[in-house]
C-alpha cells in the first residue's frame, strides 16, 4: 500500500445511483486508503457535501434527480473540492461540458480501478500543490524551467515563439489534467477565438515537432473528442 | 360552399346601342315636335343635348358619335329655320349647330368615360369577391383532394366551364389526371397540358401557343417548378376576355399557393414523425448502453480490484486477469452493437472540425496499444500532413477498429502498418497486415454489416468494418479494402482535403 495515501486517509465522497458500483467503488477505494462516504442522488451529495469536507469528489453524470451537471455546477459555486465525473463511452460533449463547468478530471464507464486510483491520485497531487509548483518541469528529455522561460530537450535549448511557449507553460501549470479545447484557446488565444480549433491543432503539431520524440511516447495526449492533456511525470 | 355570383362571358352587342340610339333620337324628335309650340327652336337643341347626355350614360361610343350627329341633323333638318332642310340659314345658328356638336360630343366623351371607369371598377369588385369567395373556401380545405374538389367546383360554377387537373409526373410516376375532374382530356389535350407543365407558362384557348384549342391550360405552380396543370374549357365555347383570364390565373395561382402550403404542412408532420421516433431510438440505445455497461463496469472494478490486492495466489491472480480482459472484450463488443445501431438508425450526427491526422493515428494507437502487444507496429506520418475537416472521435473509432481488425486477423509477431498521407485532395488513412489477405472476390463486399469471409477464424463480430464505413461515410469520406502484394490486407480511409482555414502567425 501507497505510504503516503494511507498516512492521509483522503475523503472521499461517491455520488453514484447505481447501488452495485457504489458498493464496488467503495471497496476498490478502501482498500487503497480512502475513507469513502456515499450518495445516491445528486440533493443528498450536495447535502453531504455542504455539511462535510471532502478531498475528493467522485460523481456519476447519469443521476437520476438532477443532472450531474447541474449538481457539478452548484457544487463548484462554492468549494474547489477536486470532482472525477463518471461518464458513458460517446459522451464526449457531457464530458467536454463537466470539464468546462470545473470537473477536475473524468473517467469513461467502464473504467478499470488502477486507471481510477491514477486519476485520484493526479487530482489529488494538483490540489495539494496549488501555487506552490516546482519552477522546473522535467519529462523524459525536456526540461522546461518556468522561472527562467527556459526551454531544454536533451540538453540542448529549444526555441519557441511567444504563443507555443505560452500554450506550452498552460500545460505544464496543469499537467496531468486535461485541458478543453475551449479553456485552451480562450486561454491562450482569447474568447473570440473559443471555437477556432485549427489554431490548437496547428500548434499542437509544431510543438510535438520540436519537443516529441515518436520513441519516447507522446507528451501531448489527445483525449478524442475532448482536449488535451500533458503526459504526468510524476 | 358559398355561392358565388355567376358571372357568364358578356357578349358585347353594338347594334342593340346602335338601335337604342337610334329610338332615343326618335322618340325625342317625337316630344320636340310636340314641345315646339311652347319653346323655342333653340332651346329645343338642349332637348337634343340632355338625350345624348342621358344616352352616353347607358351606350358606348360609337353608337353615342351616331345619335350626336342625328340629333344634330334632325335639329337642323327639322326645326332651325328654314324647316324641312337642312340649311341653315342665319349666321347665329350655324354658330349654334357647330357648338352643339362640340358640346354634344365632349359631355358624351367624359360620360361614356366615366362608365367604361365604373364598369371597370365594378369588374373589379366583382374579380375581387370572387377571388375572396375562392380563398375562403380553399382555407379550410383539408387534403390535397378536397383543395382540388373545391377548386374544381368554384372555377366551374363561376366560369360556366369543365375543369381538369393533371398532376405533373414526378418520382418516376407517370403524369395523372384527377380523378374528379369535370373534363376528362383526351391525348392531344394531354399533350398540351404537358406543355403548359414543362414551360410552366398558360398555354391553349387564347394565348400564344395553340390558341385555337377548347380549353385554357394554367400551370399551378408557387414558384417553383408546377406540381400540375389546371384546365379549363368554357361551356359557351368562348374565349376569356383578358380580365377574366386574368382572374383564372389568380385562381390558379391561389390553388397553387394553397397546395403547397399543404404540402409544406404534410411534410411538417411527417418530420416531427420522424424526429419523434428518432428520440424514442435515442433513449432506448441509451438506456440499453446504460443497463449493458453499468454490470460490465462493476465486473470490471470488481476484478481489478482484486488483482490489486495483494492476497491473491498465483491462480487466482491470473484468473482475475482473465476475467478483466474478457470484461474488455465484451465492452467492444457492447460498443460496437451500439455504433452499428447508431449508423443503422441514421443517429450518426459527425461534429466536423479541423483535425490533425497523424494525431488521429496517434489517439488510436493509444487506444489499441493493449491488443497490439503481440505486434510490431509501423507508423508513418507523413510529415506536413495538412489539417483535415472531420469528427475526431468517429475518426479514431475507425481507426481503432481497422486496427483491432489487423490485430485479430494477423498472426502475432507479424507487423501492422499504420499510416497517414496525403495523395492530391485526398487523405488516406492505412492499415496494412500480413495476415491471410481477403478473398479477391469479397473484397467488396468487406465493408457490409455482418459479412464475414467464409474463410476467417472464429472471433469478431462482423460490425468493425461496417462501423468504420460508417463513420466515414457520415463524414464524407470512403473506404476500401484490398490485398497486399506479398501477402495481407489493407484498408484504407479517403478523405477529402478541404481548403484549411488561416492561422494567422503571430506577430511577436
Amino acid at each position: 500500500m501507497n505510504s503516503e495515501t494511507a498516512t492521509l486517509a483522503l475523503s472521499v465522497l461517491i455520488i453514484d445511483d447505481e447501488m452495485q458500483i457504489q458498493r464496488l467503488l467503495t471497496i476498490a477505494l478502501e482498500s487503497a486508503g480512502y475513507k469513502v462516504s456515499t450518495a445516491g442522488t445528486g440533493q443528498e451529495g450536495l447535502a453531504l457535501i455542504a455539511r462535510h469536507r471532502h478531498d475528493l469528489i467522485i460523481l456519476d453524470l447519469g443521476l437520476p434527480d438532477v443532472s450531474g451537471l447541474l449538481v457539478l455546477k452548484q457544487l463548484r459555486e462554492w468549494t474547489n473540492t477536486p470532482v472525477i465525473v463518471v461518464t458513458v463511452q460517446d459522451g464526449e460533449a457531457e464530458k467536454v461540458e463537466a470539464l468546462d463547468s470545473g470537473a477536475d478530471d473524468y473517467v469513461t464507464k467502464p473504467f478499470n480501478t488502477a486507471e481510477l486510483l491514477a486519476r485520484l491520485r493526479a487530482s489529488t497531487r494538483r490540489a495539494n500543490q496549488g501555487q506552490s509548483r516546482e519552477p522546473v518541469f522535467t519529462s523524459g528529455d525536456l526540461k522546461v524551467d518556468l522561472a527562467a522561460r527556459r526551454v531544454m530537450l536533451k540538453d540542448q535549448p529549444v526555441k519557441l515563439t511567444a504563443k507555443e511557449y505560452a500554450l506550452l507553460r498552460l500545460f505544464i501549470i496543469h499537467a496531468g489534467k486535461v485541458l478543453t479545447h475551449r479553456q485552451i484557446l480562450r486561454e491562450i488565444w482569447g474568447a473570440s477565438h473559443e471555437t477556432d480549433t485549427q489554431y490548437l491543432r496547428v500548434y499542437l503539431m509544431r510543438l510535438r515537432e520540436k519537443l516529441e520524440s515518436e520513441n519516447a511516447g507522446p507528451l501531448f495526449i489527445t483525449e478524442a473528442g475532448v482536449g488535451y492533456r500533458l503526459a504526468d511525470a510524476n | 360552399m358559398d355561392h358565388v355570383d355567376e358571372m357568364p362571358p358578356a357578349p358585347y352587342k353594338p347594334w342593340v346601342e346602335y338601335a337604342a340610339a337610334l329610338g332615343t333620337f326618335a322618340g325625342v324628335s317625337l316630344l320636340n315636335l310636340w314641345l315646339q309650340s311652347w319653346i323655342g327652336y333653340q332651346a329645343i337643341a338642349l332637348v337634343y343635348l340632355l338625350a345624348v347626355v342621358l344616352l352616353a350614360l347607358f351606350v358606348g361610343r360609337g353608337p353615342i358619335l351616331f345619335g350626336t350627329v342625328l340629333t344634330a341633323l334632325g335639329w337642323s333638318f327639322i326645326f332651325a329655320p328654314p324647316r324641312y332642310s337642312f340649311h341653315i340659314g342665319s349666321f347665329y345658328d350655324k354658330m349654334m349647330f357647330a357648338m352643339y356638336f362640340i358640346v354634344a360630343l365632349t359631355v358624351a366623351q367624359l360620360t361614356a368615360r366615366l362608365r367604361a371607369e365604373q364598369l371597370a371598377e365594378q369588374r373589379r369588385e366583382e374579380h375581387a369577391r370572387a377571388l375572396y369567395v375562392f380563398t375562403r373556401e380553399l382555407a379550410d380545405a383539408g387534403d390535397q383532394a378536397d383543395i382540388l374538389d373545391r377548386t374544381i367546383g368554384q372555377i366551374g360554377k363561376v366560369f360556366q366551364a369543365d375543369v381538369a387537373v393533371v398532376f405533373a409526373a414526378s418520382n418516376g410516376k407517370q403524369a395523372t389526371q384527377f380523378s374528379q375532374s369535370t373534363w376528362r382530356l383526351d391525348n392531344s389535350e394531354q399533350a398540351l397540358a404537358q406543355q403548359a407543365l414543362t414551360g410552366n407558362q398558360v398555354v391553349g384557348r387564347g394565348t400564344q401557343a395553340s390558341p385555337e384549342t377548347a380549353g385554357i391550360y394554367l400551370p399551378l405552380s408557387a414558384g417553383s417548378a408546377p406540381e400540375g396543370v389546371l384546365a379549363v374549357r368554357t361551356n359557351s365555347g368562348q374565349e376569356l376576355s383578358s380580365e377574366q383570364r386574368d382572374l383564372l390565373e389568380n385562381f390558379a395561382r391561389q390553388t397553387a399557393l394553397v397546395l403547397e402550403r399543404q404540402r409544406l404542412r404534410d411534410a411538417e408532420v411527417r418530420t416531427k414523425l420522424l424526429s419523434e421516433s428518432e428520440r424514442l431510438g435515442r433513449t432506448l440505445l441509451n438506456s440499453v448502453s446504460h443497463e449493458l455497461r453499468t454490470p460490465l463496469a462493476a465486473i470490471a472494478t470488481a476484478a481489478g480490484t482484486l488483482r490489486d490486492s495483494d492476497q491473491l495466489t498465483p491462480l487466482q491472480q491470473r484468473l482475475s486477469i482473465e476475467i478483466e480482459s474478457a470484461t474488455a472484450r465484451l465492452n467492444r463488443v457492447v460498443h460496437s452493437l451500439l455504433n452499428a445501431a447508431r449508423i443503422q438508425s441514421g443517429q450518426v450526427r459527425p461534429k466536423l472540425d479541423w483535425c490533425d491526422p497523424a494525431d488521429v493515428v496517434r489517439a488510436a494507437l493509444r487506444e489499441v496499444a493493449p491488443l497490439l502487444a503481440q505486434h510490431r507496429v509501423e507508423k508513418k506520418l507523413q510529415p506536413g500532413l495538412p489539417l483535415i475537416r472531420g469528427d475526431f472521435t468517429l475518426l479514431q473509432q475507425a481507426v481503432t477498429n481497422l486496427l483491432v481488425n489487423a490485430a485479430t486477423y494477423a498472426k502475432a509477431d507479424t507487423t501492422i502498418e499504420v499510416s497517414a498521407v496525403a495523395n492530391g485532395n485526398e487523405l488516406a488513412l492505412e492499415v496494412s497486415d500480413r495476415g491471410p489477405g481477403l478473398p479477391p472476390d469479397e473484397l467488396n463486399r468487406m465493408f457490409e454489416l455482418f459479412h464475414r469471409a467464409p474463410s476467417s477464424k472464429p472471433g469478431g463480430t462482423g460490425l468493425g468494418l461496417a462501423i468504420v464505413k460508417g463513420f466515414v461515410d457520415a463524414q464524407g469520406g470512403r473506404v476500401q479494402a484490398a490485398n497486399r502484394p506479398g501477402g495481407g490486407a489493407t484498408f484504407s480511409i479517403f478523405l477529402p482535403i478541404g481548403k484549411p482555414p488561416e492561422v494567422s502567425e503571430e506577430t511577436a
